[in-house]
């Protein structure tokens, strides 16, 4: 009788101390894990005036200040599966434009992707989801002018349920942006996260 | 009589054929004569893909004669370039810079001994428009900093450990309070 109330003490201790530590974790991987937008923001394109299409030139730097975003953008074409392809994930600080498609100014949606994590941790597009529709992001060219963009809706989805036609579509093939990244859980395989964050945004005339 | 005149065929026949053999010969010679001729003075430029897009690589394949000396080319796509004989052959890579403005211009070889040849490249407004795979998002992260099954696992584990813990440790002192004699 002694031995086994001796016994269940200790047990019990263990237990408490090893489920805190595993729930820590838990939760530490949870927050610590790139955040999904609210979908309330899924907003339509606000139309308006049309700021005059650029020539074509090569994104050369992206900045995005509400989320400390300041860095180069280099090109990328498309992977083996037709999506658009990503840069190293080593380097956290670096963008990717899809060159297959139209350059930041040119009628259409420029595309930009970015890494949300890597082996260094977060990486250049981490924050992309706590994005706000009104705020900006200016694009450098390699012909030394600047495209500003005026976000408008910062949408989620699941990689298999990704809007193509939204995505890579302007309405009245107005030069717009889309920055994209990955969110939501972290499923592995080749599947990698299981949602896309895209961030859409409206060539804008003003600062 | 019979022997006249086939004396008369034979003569006929053999200058036919010295006519035909000369002619052959005479053939002959203005052929090799006139591969021989050009071999010294082909100037040729080949410019390959001749429509590229701004960014975009091209090969420039050029022949001066026998190309034992260098050669120049000009554009005013990549300025003046020298080839310089590469076993026999006069050839290099350039890339178009990207930011070409898109026409169709004008190349030209001038080779030592003088010759000169021009050739076309267009430099197109863009690479061909791709649309990606509209079902599919790109691959935009490592997963090192992803939530996981795993982790919603350890929180489920860990909580239901921390009760069981617990639950095991009110048991117990419950038991010491029972064996207590009083």
């Amino acid at each position: 009788m002694v031995r086994r109330t001796r016994r269940s003490a200790p047990i019990g201790v263990l237990l408490v101390l090893a489920g805190l530590f595993a729930s820590g974790a838990g939760l530490g991987a949870l927050f610590g894990a790139p955040g999904l937008p609210d979908l309330k923001f899924a907003h339509e394109d606000p139309g308006g005036p049309v700021a005059p299409p650029l020539d074509r030139s090569v994104p050369t730097r992206i900045s995005i200040p509400a989320i400390d975003v300041d860095a180069p953008v280099s090109r990328v074409g498309l992977a083996s599966n037709g999506a658009i392809a990503v840069p190293p994930l080593s380097n956290n600080n670096l963008a990717g434009w899809y060159s297959g498609g139209p350059a930041p100014g040119q009628r259409g949606p420029a595309v930009i992707v970015g890494h949300v994590d890597g082996p260094n941790g977060q990486s250049i597009f981490y924050h992309l989801s706590q994005l706000k529709p009104g705020q900006k992001v200016q694009l450098r060219l390699a012909n030394h002018r600047t495209a500003l963009f005026n976000i408008y809706s910062v949408e989620y989805y699941p990689k298999g349920k990704f809007p193509g036609d939204r995505v890579y579509r302007s309405d009245d093939d107005r030069p717009e942006l889309r920055l994209i990244t990955c969110g939501g859980d972290f499923l592995g395989g080749s599947v990698g996260y299981a949602d896309n964050v895209v961030v859409y945004a409206t060539m804008t005339l003003r600062g | 009589m019979y022997g006249d005149r086939s004396t008369y065929r034979i003569r006929r026949v053999s200058t036919r054929r010295w006519a035909s053999v000369l002619a052959s010969l005479a053939g002959s010679v203005a052929i090799v004569l006139s591969l021989a001729a050009p071999a010294s003075a082909a100037t040729i430029l080949l410019i390959t893909p001749s429509s590229v897009a701004p960014g975009f690589i091209v090969t420039i394949s050029a022949t001066c004669g026998d190309n034992a000396n260098p050669a120049f080319v000009n554009s005013d796509v990549f300025g003046s370039i020298t080839l310089v004989p590469d076993n026999g052959k006069l050839h290099t890579n350039v890339t178009v810079p990207s930011d070409t403005r898109p026409a169709t211009y004008s190349v030209t070889l001038t080779c030592a001994s003088g010759q000169v040849t021009t050739s076309k490249l267009t430099v197109l407004s863009h690479a061909p428009l791709v649309t990606p795979n509209p079902n599919v998002g790109p691959a935009t992260g490592g997963g090192e900093l992803g939530a996981s099954t795993a982790a919603r696992l350890a929180i489920v584990a860990g909580i239901v450990a921390v009760i069981a813990g617990v639950v095991f440790f009110i048991a117990s002192v419950r038991r010491r309070r029972s064996t207590l004699p009083y």
